[in-house]
């Protein structure tokens, strides 16, 4: 069960890290952050909020544009290419075959991410003038930094698992770009949309207040993944329950666009 | 119609065929229904004073600009890559038709889908807003002018880049680049001030493509105050003889690359 | 002309053209202009405190825009809370600046982030619904998990705005032309380092020498290190002569382009779109600052033609009226 599945990440991650887009992504991604860095702090210490704020925004729209393109891609390719065939002729099962590609992709955000994490801690260590001490204050603090930003990347990954898996569905029925623009759209646009929703409540019928509720519930809220404000601003960590709430919830939207990838998998005729 | 015209025309026309269909037109569709639900979400809590009016107004043509000019950006980037890997380049170049009319024609066709949707797009950003007579008329033709200049400069920039980096690469490079190129020449000129000349910084940034100069949307939302004008007639050409002279470029580099380039 | 010529030959333009281009791109610059809704300090406040703004949350496109945002959030430890505004609230730069003169002087000028400090006069909602108010059960309590957020009767956490300083840098080094972003900006920075808050806003001055706003807040500055000087244990004479004789320089310039921009007649009828209370108030701010420094530390026979002067033009203004009667030539006798 588990080696067919390996085989064919394993396929995907070789693909991403051998593709230059990722390497193009992370590099333009460095630039821009290293800019950041070259801003004239003007010989202040300790003014990390900036810093943070943007570094934390580019690593997080860079993954998720990379993992939304690299998902949506996967099956139209192996279709257009014919290269599913032989895959298929193998002892693999439709649904083995797509949860090898869904962990291909994962690992391949996890490699971007980790490239970016290098990164940025590089960034954070060159700004606190090469003590960690300077930067994040005194050892307590240290330590609730540390899980405060360990809490912000486990999110982002069941953000990109929810990105991932609505791409896939996404792509079975739309073409690449519209995959894509759907997916991308979701994703720059969560917070307005979370926003929004909440805000027009008090401005609708009763109709249009249930159809807010329904858009609340139905509508993945990528928002509540993105921890970076907590971040910026050094609150304390979250205590475990919103955490393992927000694990449930990712993988409840995640089992559902993968078993609506899956239903039109299974239906299409190779 | 001469035989180069007819070669454009067929070019123009395949470019339109493949984008009903690939149902490109769906990305363009998704992004409407997005300014619609803007639209029905202001619609619903109103605009309260003319501030905010200039405000959405100006976030709307904006979100338009930027959708336009990436819309375009998709199309054209994988135009001649798709055409020499599916080996579809055989048959049209086996027709009365040269490299550089191949190139040329899918420049055109691709700058008019890009107008298209920058019309489509722009007009939905703009009508929800009461005007009242307060924005220059002068300065959104320009304005307009401006943008088409725009988008003709990024498709010639796009389809030359295309021939040289593999297509995601193009699309992201030019994608970043056209979204915050004016902001890295502000920031290069600034950083290079404090060291090297300041003069040949400038001059040498000057060479960079500066997607901001083409964009008037926020000096046109800010004639509402009567101190901001439309251009004057020397700046407007200015304006338009430097897209001219960027794309002019990118289109002899485009073809000539073409024409170089084993098949 | 043969094909091939004609090829050459067309070459050689489009080269040409681009080699010398620069001579026509660094004369364009289409942004460089006066005014504008997007610049004008009235006009923002407005729009950022309307529904829809509140609406859109961060989601702007305007530079001023979001750093009023960043603004509003770093100095509420990361909380996003709902902006109301009547127009008695609106601000110009002195009166923002004597905002957030209160806003340090609560927190701890000195201290860093997470110094809170409770206040009890704001009562505004939380852009996020309280648990009370909220329709969307778990995943409310969600994002009041992930976003900085407190109950809002809760008195306001009050945090440092000294992180704000690369905001404002990166945004003048963007937008020269934003006047705002080189007032505020050097006003955060004066308490922390005056001398590079005075470099930073000289360089607002020479991005902007016809703009009034600049040169008043250099003059601010200045005379804010002249009396930090002299509150020091062995002040250096010299060094605040100095800097009160660049101050009133500067103030002078400020009233001189101020009185030369202002309608006539100021801020009422049609003017207000040019010249509102807000800039009003600044002019007044610079043109008494110019009197009185010259008043106390120059010629008071100058202060009192300066003053006559001034008042003639503007009008109606108490603090003037009262240097021109106590520097008025029987009153020295």
């Amino acid at each position: 069960m588990i080696r067919p599945i390996w085989l064919i990440a394993s396929g995907v991650l070789i693909e991403a890290i051998r593709r230059k887009e990722i390497y193009v992504l992370v590099l333009t991604a460095t630039l821009l952050i290293g800019a950041v860095l070259t801003v004239d702090f003007f010989d202040i210490e300790g003014l990390s909020k900036f810093y943070r704020e943007i570094a934390l925004k580019v690593m997080s729209y860079t993954t998720a544009l990379a993992v939304i393109v690299l998902a949506a891609r996967q099956l139209p390719r192996e279709f257009e290419k014919r290269t599913i065939y032989p895959l298929l002729a193998r002892p693999i099962s439709r649904f083995q075959f797509l949860l090898g590609k869904l962990f291909g992709v994962m690992l391949s955000a996890m490699f971007c991410f980790a490239l970016f994490m290098a990164i940025y801690l590089l960034g954070s260590w060159y700004l606190s003038h090469g003590t960690t001490q300077a930067y994040i204050g005194e050892e307590t603090t240290a330590l609730k930094m540390a899980m405060l930003f360990l809490q912000y990347v486990y999110l982002q990954i069941l953000m990109l698992l929810i990105l991932a898996t609505m791409s896939f569905w996404l792509s079975m029925f739309l073409n690449f770009d519209a995959a894509v623009a759907i997916g991308a759209i979701l994703f720059i646009f969560a917070s307005l949309f979370m926003s929004a929703l909440s805000y027009l409540y008090d401005y609708t019928s009763a109709i249009g207040q249930w159809l807010l509720v329904g858009l609340t519930f139905g509508i993945p809220q990528l928002s509540l993944f993105d921890l970076s404000d907590k971040a910026v601003h050094a609150w304390d960590p979250l205590p475990w329950q919103p955490v393992a709430g927000l694990t449930v919830y990712a993988l409840v939207f995640s089992a559902i666009f993968f078993g609506l990838a899956m239903l039109l998998f299974r239906r299409r005729a190779i | 119609m001469t035989p180069a015209n007819r070669s454009l025309y067929w070019i123009g026309y395949g470019v339109f065929l493949e984008l009903i269909r690939r149902k490109d037109a769906y990305v363009l569709l998704i992004l409407m229904s997005l300014f619609f639900l803007g639209t029905g979400v202001i619609g619903l809590v109103g605009i309260e004073n003319q501030e905010t009016g200039t405000f959405l107004l100006n976030l709307g043509l904006t979100l338009a600009y930027y959708m336009a000019h990436l819309l375009l950006l998709i199309l054209i980037v994988r135009q001649i890559p798709d055409e020499i890997e599916n080996r579809t380049v055989y048959p049209l170049l086996a027709k009365p038709m040269s490299r550089s009319q191949m190139f040329l024609g899918k420049w055109i066709a691709c700058t008019l889908g890009g107008i298209v949707s920058l019309l489509v797009l722009g007009f939905l950003g703009w009508i929800p807003v009461p005007k009242g007579g307060a924005y220059s008329w002068p300065l959104l033709f320009q304005g307009l002018v401006l943008l088409i200049c725009s988008l003709a400069m990024l498709a010639a920039l796009a389809g030359a880049l295309s021939l040289l980096v593999p297509r995601a690469v193009a699309l992201v490079g030019l994608g970043l680049w056209f979204a915050f190129g004016s902001q890295a020449i502000v920031f290069l000129r600034a950083r290079a001030a404090d060291g090297a000349p300041e003069f040949l910084a400038r001059w040498l940034t000057a060479y960079l493509p500066d997607f901001g100069k083409l964009n008037l949307i926020t000096r046109y939302t800010d004639t509402v105050d009567p101190q901001v004008t439309a251009l004057g007639v020397g700046e407007f050409g200015g304006l338009i003889l430097y897209a001219a002279i960027f794309t002019a470029l990118a289109l002899v580099a485009g073809v000539t690359i073409f024409n170089k380039r084993p098949l | 002309m043969s094909g091939t010529k004609r090829t050459t030959l067309l070459l050689a333009v489009v080269a040409g053209a681009f080699l010398l281009s620069p001579l026509l791109s660094l004369n364009l610059n289409p942004d460089n202009y006066k005014g504008g809704a997007s610049r004008d300090e009235f006009a923002r406040q407005k729009r950022n405190s309307s529904a829809v703004s509140q609406l859109l949350g961060e989601f702007r496109t305007n530079i001023s825009d979001v750093l009023f945002i960043k603004t509003e959030r770093y100095l509420h430890g990361g909380i996003a809370y709902e902006t109301h505004m009547s127009d008695s609230d609106l601000k110009g730069l002195s009166g923002e600046t004597a905002k957030l003169e209160q806003h340090q002087a609560e927190v701890g000028v000195a201290d860093h982030e997470h110094h809170d400090h409770e206040h009890e006069e704001e009562m505004s909602a939380t852009l996020i619904r309280p648990p009370s108010a909220d329709f969307r059960g778990f995943i409310g309590s969600l994002q009041r998990a992930v976003k900085p957020w407190q109950n809002p009767d809760n008195p306001h956490i009050h945090t440092d705005g000294t992180e704000l300083l690369p905001w404002y840098r990166a945004m003048t080094t963007m937008d020269p032309h934003n006047v705002r972003a080189y007032a505020i900006g050097s006003w955060w920075l004066k308490t922390r380092n005056p001398e590079e808050a005075t470099a930073f806003i000289r360089e607002g001055v020479e991005n902007n020498p016809d703009e009034f706003q600049v040169w008043n807040t250099l003059g601010n500055i200045l005379y804010y290190r002249a009396t930090r000087e002299l509150r020091k244990d062995e002040p250096d004479r010299e060094h605040y002569r100095e800097l009160i004789r660049e101050a009133r320089s500067a103030f002078e310039t400020a009233a001189g382009l101020g009185l030369d921009a202002r309608p006539k007649g100021g801020p009422t009828g049609e003017n207000i779109l040019l010249w509102n209370d807000y800039t009003e108030e600044d002019l007044r701010s610079a043109l008494r600052m110019a009197v009185l420094l010259e008043e106390r530390h120059a010629d008071p026979a100058e202060a009192h033609r300066m003053a006559v002067e001034y008042e003639r033009r503007v009008g109606g203004d108490g603090i003037l009226r009262r240097i021109i009667a106590r520097t008025a030539p029987d009153q020295e006798e």
